[in-house]
């Protein structure tokens, strides 16, 4: 026999065998496709990896690269194993013929400069082979000061430095030119020398062989000549795949400057986004885990890419119900619900829909008359006039305010007492007036003068130096958390430490000056003034995402910042507004977390987010108008109660996801239900928790236990960041107790003038009282049930009026008053 | 039940080379393991680098007898005398949970190992060392390093390089050996017998006795002292878990110090070998001794980032200069008062012996500066890109070489007026007569 026929674990049996054990569980397919269907392989280290693609008779993708079968009309030529991976082994050309059941299809491989020993490079595999075994990871060696005093460069990001670690140092104690194998790079991470990052890779790993022949060679370091300028993976983003068939091999190429291809497979970095629904193997071997999607980030030297897998599976007894959609919200959230097979929940009832509604834009709960004045209107469309009425109240434009405030860290700590009033109440006009976002944007980011007159320009103060008004201005408006590029590339994405400083000049050039007055600055900008990298010291460009460089003919280059940011043709301005008002409003971002946009975080519906912020665009950035479009989805009125064939949803917005009340919103809902709300320092004792324009009004005082502390425990942001992640989302059991016996919950309940003891003083019968306290806590009639077991406990004590605070005190314990669901 | 080497797995095979015959003898079930032989080699080489003294992983140390078979955290002596089941120490190494089996995140030890030490237990766990404190490093059998292969497949870098003797013979540090080379480029004589690497080549002031400070790195080190006629080696001088980077005489012969990476600095009597004194106070690796003439006082520099000189008779320091940002890797006495330092920090720093106060910088560069070394009325600066020389005094600079991007990692500290010698990191030395370089020396054999 003159063929090569190689086939998935069952190497070396007989032919017959294999087309036996081949045709029991073969799928039937209507069309093979083979990736790439001519290739030439040019050096004897280089690989090739073939992918196989089947369409079932369902018009389903299957990837079929490890059940095909590999035959090789010029023996010895080449090999290829059972993943589909081609080893040359000697010049020639020759075809792959492609086997599955009756299928056949052809690969023309020619094979080039496979006799002279192809050199280990330095650049394109020894550094590669490092950030693949995760020794140049963050983590280990490629942190910022190494581990046990070997300092690699975050994933081969900086190669001198690498140069010098691997072969300079210490008279290059970790390579051993004599005996390679007996290099310290080889005997640790195989374990032979005790080594506390364990084991990386085997003495027959790939890994292994490169090292240990770049050793072998003399440990060059010579740059290449070949510049890498970007890869492309097979397949490309948006594939789908349907269990049991959720197995996706891929293949990586990466492109040079001279037009050369080489398959990179095998020294690229694989790491999935959601590790909940898929994994992937070192060698780029996907497997699907549950339904859902997930990005598989792939690294090849700084080039990433980032291609999206789909995963489906068949749930027995599942049928789509064709649930009618509200709006485009709904036929997208459902278009894809019905592709993963979940099913969306049906509407919340109203009392449900009443207290959430009014809890997500007006932050409080509903009062009695409220609740009565809503149960009272029948008409079909009383969801829409609430929503309408409830996003025009005066309350909704200090609510959301706050939210702002939280993102542009208004605070007495960083703009002063009286800054925090001006800068507040400016932001409360803006919502309440509708103002357009981009104008919003555009105030904020060019404000010049005096901060008294500009009040948005207090942005510039809380961000007081250029770094930290880039920073700040980018993570809010481009939802990019860009730190991490000061001091280095970007980890998990394309941005790189020049894009940090060419974002960076946009704001350099402006100036805060003091005045005689506390609490004032004076902004404006230079004509001259630019930022130089650190590492290179040269003069950085002004940059932005997507367009890159761009002219700025303003010495103010705030302005060619900002005209860029609002263009319309930007494509993150208006995303990431619309996912920050989604998440809000649905406790979770479509991207999430929300103000981390990045190809390596995809979002869970991206044609939902597309449609939203196009709508936003359209409407002229009208944020009431995508507030209402959200509200009046089905989406967001459904119950929050899991059905049977939605339970397992996290992500893809089946059923609304109960939340706990925010601290300010928890505060304020104690104060509704015992009527004696909180008061707070420096503002009138009418304001609510959820309009206090600063967390820090109180001087501090760490002695006292006082109403402030009960923010805090419940996660009221410091705002020392503008990332989302301050608040902080964590049950604690500083929560339980101040829920259980603190003095907050504890002074409300024993109040002598609380509604409580004033009603029982009334003569109200304790049916009633307890009646009462259900709607005000939960804003909903106390069933049969419920009343008969609160009265049994009242009837059982001499006390009526401890045992009705006992009750309240039960009420507010229970997760249906403490969540919003 | 019987072993034999040729049942061993593949990974096993760097083990034995490194330790020798120590644990490769076939094994009749009713011969004794030994400890410090059979056991403390396994221990030292799987176990120490998470359960040592830089780093105790469970708060948990095997580097001395007596720490094995201490109390660990869970209350419990790892080790139960005749009880391999009960011992931790041998319930870890064969343990079904791989989360929870030794070493972590690494594949088991070989069968045969962990049957030494299972069957070292069910002897009684005996100790047969002299303290139960000793270092593991000290119990391993003193053996032979591997020959040196009789040619080079590559160069390897200078580490270490010494001139002296009667025919300026150039001692270098070479693989498993100091080959011994004249100024025309001739190998002399090759003496064997050494760790991998030698870092320091020190002969004593009678001629008689050549020091070395060697290693493996991140295996071993030691100190050895070899008989120079002979080139038969006559003691071990210390051991450690790492390659020792400097052991110098003092000028007057009577004492030894080596630098160890632990950071501390032993003082052995030259005669009798026994520990005269610890010097405390670097936190990491000691890069390198030095001697004052008055061979009272000694110059250290480590990568810790600082130098310090001690007051060897009192084994206190006497001042500390920390103005260096990366590891220092030399530093040379000059007049006076004065003492130099150099640094991968770019810096050549002239600073105060009696209070560690900086007086000038020599050079200030954007490359690592790697040794320095004093001759009569100057001092020689060796970097990444050359060396340069200075006058002492007016510290104006002499001469400048350049070395094409080479390291010039060393230069010999030799007595003679006109004779220089650098070793690169390429394997060469550059020879210097007078104002003469001469033709470049391969030091490979």
């Amino acid at each position: 026999m003159n063929q090569i026929i190689v086939r998935a674990g069952w190497v070396g049996v007989t032919l017959l065998m294999i087309g036996f054990a081949n045709a029991a569980d073969r799928v039937e397919i209507q069309t093979l496709d083979v990736y790439p269907t001519q290739y030439t392989i040019e050096g004897s280290r280089e690989r090739l990896q073939i992918i196989a693609t089947g369409t079932t008779v369902a018009g389903i993708s299957i990837d079929l690269t490890s059940q095909v079968t590999y035959e090789v009309d010029k023996p010895g030529f080449v090999s290829v194993d059972s993943a589909g991976r081609v080893i040359p082994s000697t010049n020639g050309s020759g075809v792959i013929r492609v086997h599955y059941g009756e299928w056949t299809r052809e690969i023309q491989l020619s094979t080039k400069k496979i006799e002279i020993p192809q050199d280990v490079s330095f650049d394109l595999h020894t550094l590669p082979a490092l950030a693949q075994t995760g020794c140049s990871g963050g983590s280990c060696h490629g942190s910022p000061n190494g581990k046990a005093g070997f300092r690699l460069s975050l994933f081969g990001s900086d190669r001198e430095l690498d140069r010098i670690s691997l072969t300079q140092t210490l008279y290059g104690r970790r390579i051993n030119p004599i005996e390679p194998e007996k290099s310290l790079l080889l005997m640790k991470p195989t374990t032979a020398v005790a080594h506390q990052g364990g084991k990386r890779f085997d003495q027959g790993d790939l890994q292994y062989k490169l090292l240990h022949d770049w050793i072998e060679q003399g440990a060059k370091t010579d740059r290449d000549s070949a510049e890498c300028v970007g890869i492309e993976i097979f397949p490309p983003t948006g594939r789908t795949l349907t269990f049991p068939h959720a197995n996706q091999q891929l293949a990586v190429v990466a492109n040079f400057a001279d037009g050369s291809r080489r398959d990179v497979t095998h020294l690229a970095k694989y790491e999935a986004s959601d590790p909940r629904i898929a994994d992937v193997t070192r060698t780029g071997l996907v497997r699907g885990i549950d339904r859902g999607e997930s990005a598989i980030i792939v690294r090849y030297l700084h080039h990433i890419e980032a291609p999206l897998l789909t995963f489906v599976r068949n749930i027995e007894g599942f049928a789509w119900t064709d649930p009618p959609a509200a709006n485009y919200v709904d036929q997208h959230i459902y278009l894809k619900l019905k592709q993963l097979q979940y099913l969306p929940g049906e509407r919340c009832d109203e009392s449900t829909f009443l207290r959430r509604v009014y809890l997500d834009t007006i932050g409080s709960l509903p009062t009695e008359e409220e609740i009565d004045a809503y149960m009272a209107d029948r008409s079909p469309d009383r969801r829409k006039r609430l929503i309408d009425r409830l996003l025009e109240r005066p309350e909704y434009a200090k609510f959301w305010a706050q939210k702002w405030g939280d993102l542009l860290r208004v605070s007495t700590k960083l703009i002063g007492n009286s800054g925090v009033h001006k800068f507040s109440r400016w932001l409360e006009s803006s919502v309440a007036s509708n103002q357009a976002y981009d104008q919003f944007a555009r105030d904020i980011l060019l404000a010049k003068g005096s901060t008294r007159q500009q009040p948005a320009g207090n942005f510039f103060r809380s961000a007081g130096d250029t770094s930290d008004a880039m920073e700040t201005a980018t993570q809010v408006f481009l939802g990019t958390r860009i730190q991490c590029a000061k001091c280095h590339n970007h980890p998990f994405e394309r941005w790189t430490q020049a894009n940090y400083y060419g974002l960076s000049s946009f704001f350099h050039r402006l100036q805060r000056s003091k005045t005689h007055r506390k609490d004032e600055a004076l902004l404006w900008s230079k004509t001259t003034g630019e930022v130089t990298h650190p590492a290179t010291g040269e003069t950085t460009k002004p940059w932005v995402p997507v367009a890159g460089e761009i002219e700025t003919a303003d010495p103010d280059r705030r302005v060619a910042f900002t005209n860029w940011l609002t263009s319309p043709d930007n494509p993150l301005f208006a995303k990431i507004e619309v996912n920050r008002i989604w998440a809000q409003l649905n406790g979770r971002g479509i991207v999430e977390p929300f103000d981390d946009f990045r190809d390596s975080n995809p979002p869970a519906n991206g044609p939902l987010l597309d449609a939203l912020a196009k709508d936003f665009v359209n409407s002229g950035y009208d944020r009431r108008h995508i507030i209402r479009t959200i509200l009046m989805s089905n989406t967001y009125q459904a119950t929050s109660t899991a059905n049977d064939f939605n339970s397992s949803d996290l992500k893809y917005f089946s059923h609304y996801s109960p939340r706990m009340l925010t601290a300010e919103q928890l505060v304020d809902a104690l104060g509704n239900v015992t009527g004696k709300p909180k008061h707070f320092f420096g503002v009138p004792k009418t304001t609510k928790a959820t309009w206090i324009p600063a967390p820090d009004l109180k001087p501090h005082d760490r002695g006292k236990i006082g109403d402030i502390e009960f923010l805090k425990v419940f996660g009221q942001p410091e705002r020392q960041s503008a990332c989302e992640c301050e608040r902080a989302k964590d049950v604690s059991l500083g929560q339980a107790l101040e829920l259980l016996n603190g003095k907050t919950v504890h002074d409300m309940l024993t109040a002598k003038d609380n509604l409580l003891h004033l009603s029982l003083a009334n003569g109200m019968e304790p049916a009633e009282v307890i009646n009462h306290l259900y709607r005000r806590a939960l804003a909903r009639e106390a069933t049969k049930a419920e009343l008969e077991v609160h009265l049994r406990y009242i009837e059982s004590h001499d006390d009526m009026s401890k045992a009705i605070e006992d009750t309240c005190w039960a009420i507010m314990n229970r997760n249906e008053f403490l969540f919003q669901h | 039940m019987y072993f034999c080497l040729c049942r061993l797995p593949l990974a096993l095979v760097p083990l034995f080379t490194i330790w020798g015959t120590a644990c490769g003898e076939d094994l009749p079930a009713n011969q004794t393991i030994s400890f410090s032989s059979q056991v403390a080699p396994i221990l030292q080489t799987r176990c120490v680098a998470c359960h040592g003294e830089k780093l105790a992983e469970s708060d948990y140390r095997m580097d001395s007898f007596a720490a094995l078979v201490a109390k660990t955290s869970s209350d419990q002596p790892a080790v139960v005398p005749s009880k391999a089941k009960n011992s931790e120490l041998y319930q870890r190494l064969v343990h079904q949970d791989e989360d929870l089996r030794m070493p972590s995140e690494a594949a088991a030890l070989p069968e045969e190992e962990i049957e030494l030490i299972r069957r070292w237990i069910e002897q009684g766990a005996v100790f047969d060392g002299d303290s139960r404190d000793t270092l593991l490093t000290h119990l391993l059998p003193v053996h032979n390093h591997p020959a040196a292969p009789p040619t080079y497949r590559a160069s390897i870098p200078i580490s270490a390089l010494a001139v002296f003797g009667d025919e300026n013979r150039i001692y270098v540090g070479g693989y498993h050996e100091i080959t011994v080379w004249n100024t025309a480029g001739e190998l002399l004589n090759r003496i064997g017998n050494q760790g991998e690497r030698t870092y320091s080549i020190e002969p004593d002031p009678t001629g008689e006795w050549l020091l070395s400070a060697s290693g493996t790195p991140g295996i071993m080190g030691e100190v050895r002292i070899f008989d120079l006629a002979s080139g038969k080696m006559h003691a071990v001088v210390t051991r450690t878990d790492e390659a020792i980077l400097d052991a110098q005489y003092s000028p007057d012969g009577k004492r030894i110090a080596v630098g160890l990476p632990n950071g501390v600095i032993d003082i052995y009597s030259a005669t009798t070998l026994t520990k005269e004194a610890t010097l405390l106070g670097h936190s990491d690796q000691v890069t390198s001794v030095h001697w004052h003439a008055d061979s009272n006082r000694l110059g250290t520099t480590s990568r810790d980032n600082a130098a310090k000189i001690y007051d060897v008779n009192t084994g206190r320091s006497i001042s500390t200069f920390a103005g260096h940002s990366a590891c220092v890797n030399s530093l040379a006495f000059l007049d006076g008062n004065d003492v130099i330092t150099v640094s991968d920090d770019g810096k050549a720093i002239i600073w105060s012996v009696a209070d560690g106060r900086k007086n000038r910088e020599v050079i200030s560069g954007p490359t690592s500066l790697l040794d320095v070394a004093r001759f009569d009325r100057h001092y020689w600066i060796t970097s990444t890109q050359g060396a340069q020389q200075f006058e002492i005094g007016s510290h104006r600079r002499l001469v400048q070489l350049q070395s094409e991007g080479v390291w010039v990692t060393t230069v010999a500290k030799n007595k003679l007026p006109d004779l220089r010698i650098f070793g690169l990191h390429s394997g060469e030395l550059i020879v210097r007569q007078g104002e003469q370089e001469m033709p470049r020396i391969l030091a490979r054999p």
